[in-house]
């Protein structure tokens, strides 16, 4: 379970967050949307502990302020890949793998995405798409309890996309915290279960994403967002 | 976290980290200098110690703006990477020392490497001897990379600190423009002074 109480955080006197009040359960499905700089990545920073915000964040019920121990139940995926360009794929998870103390490995997906067959090559020499296949892999790795997805099918082929999100379903039935970000509402609205609408730092709408589609009236998310945003304002 | 672990995962991160950077074009280019003065000084002077001497003036002007160039290069170029590293449960220390050590590593073997092997080429037999004569060339020169690629870390830190406490930063941009100016202040008072 990921807590949020009055969690506000400021850059330069412009709210990223502002005074956000809301709980991740666990074994649900999560996507998090919003308009550009509407605090999506701040937010996901907060939970790990990579931006310091004001308010009270919790992980599983502990209070994640200086403490580094909960990131062992969280697999994280940026939005952009970002290794030493000379090391090969073989090396970086060589040293990902050194970095926790986990030693079961879900290599499910590495092999699903065939990353075992270019283990020798440097990263350097990889395709933005298939970097962001070693993105992903690296998240699902230590079967964490918490799973963290920054834009995942970005970049990533038809095949590719579904392979991730057929993982991301498998994962979540066998009661994995997912939290979800995507510009693409149609890739993961069949299959999330709630949604978090940010915008301008502030919560604009959390709740399953059937009842918003109930309280706009209308089938598809994109839609329903759309007029949902209309009836606040 | 106890200790063996912790130690594990500063000697993995600094290996590949030293790896990565020792392949890189600005280590080769590095040794390639390094290399090149330590022959030609070799070749004109005939003399060990006069060439050490020479060499010396090089070391104590070239050493200190390297560090500081590539240190701000390569600090720069890895910013996702560091933030990515600290997502995991890992220690900020760990990171600091292993990042540290994976840039001071590869910056020494190329200084190194690109010193001695002339010495070694030109007379072998009394390698030995040279060496001793080249001891506080190298000594001078290991000692330079130290503290002013710490000096450099130190004050990227000290700055993003400073920075991100006051809420002037909200980019990184801005520190790396701030870091500009600072760097172009240490190149021209190391020219005038």
């Amino acid at each position: 379970m990921i807590k949020f109480e009055n969690i506000s955080k400021s850059f330069s006197g412009l709210k990223a967050l502002d005074d956000i009040n809301l709980i991740l359960k666990p074994k649900t499905f999560n996507l998090l949307v919003g308009p550009n700089a509407s605090g999506k990545s701040t937010l996901i920073k907060s939970i790990l502990g990579l931006v310091n915000v004001n308010g009270n964040l919790s992980v599983e019920n502990k209070n994640i302020r200086n403490t580094f121990e909960y990131r062992n139940k969280i697999g994280y995926m940026p939005q952009s890949f970002s290794f030493p360009a000379n090391l090969t794929v073989n090396e970086i998870l060589e040293l990902v793998k050194s970095l926790r103390s986990n030693k079961i490995y879900d290599e499910e997906i590495l092999y699903k995405f065939q990353i075992d067959k270019i283990g020798s090559k440097k990263l350097i020499n990889l395709s933005g798409g298939t970097k962001q296949k070693v993105n992903a892999a690296i998240a699902f790795l230590f079967d964490p309890e918490i799973l963290i997805l920054d834009e995942p099918t970005a970049g990533l082929d038809m095949i590719s996309s579904n392979i991730l999100k057929e993982k991301l379903i498998g994962e979540n039935q066998k009661g994995k915290t997912i939290l979800v970000t995507s510009h693409v509402f149609s890739e993961f609205e069949s299959i999330a279960e709630n949604i978090i609408l940010l915008s301008e730092g502030k919560l604009n709408h959390f709740g399953l994403i059937k009842d918003l589609l109930n309280l706009t009236n209308e089938t598809k998310l994109e839609k329903a967002l759309a007029k949902w945003i209309k009836m606040k304002n | 976290m106890d200790q063996n672990e912790k130690l594990k995962m500063l000697f993995k991160i600094s290996l590949f980290q030293t790896k990565s950077n020792i392949s890189s074009k600005w280590i080769v280019f590095y040794f390639i200098f390094f290399f090149a003065a330590s022959y030609v000084s070799l070749s004109f002077t005939h003399e060990t110690s006069k060439a050490a001497v020479n060499l010396m003036n090089a070391v104590l002007f070239i050493v200190p703006l390297a560090s500081l160039l590539y240190g701000t290069i390569y600090f720069y170029n890895n910013i996702d990477y560091i933030i990515f590293i600290l997502s995991f449960p890992v220690k900020r220390p760990v990171i600091y020392i292993s990042l540290f050590s994976g840039l001071l590593i590869p910056m020494a073997i190329g200084f190194l490497t690109g010193i001695i092997l002339p010495v070694l080429l030109f007379n072998a037999n009394s390698f030995l001897s040279d060496f001793y004569i080249f001891l506080p060339l190298i000594i001078t020169g290991i000692y330079l990379h130290l503290i002013l690629i710490l000096y450099n870390f130190q004050i990227i830190f000290q700055l993003l600190s400073i920075l991100l406490k006051f809420q002037i930063v909200k980019s990184l941009h801005l520190l790396k423009n701030f870091y500009n100016l600072f760097l172009i202040f240490v190149m021209f008072s190391s020219q005038v002074f």
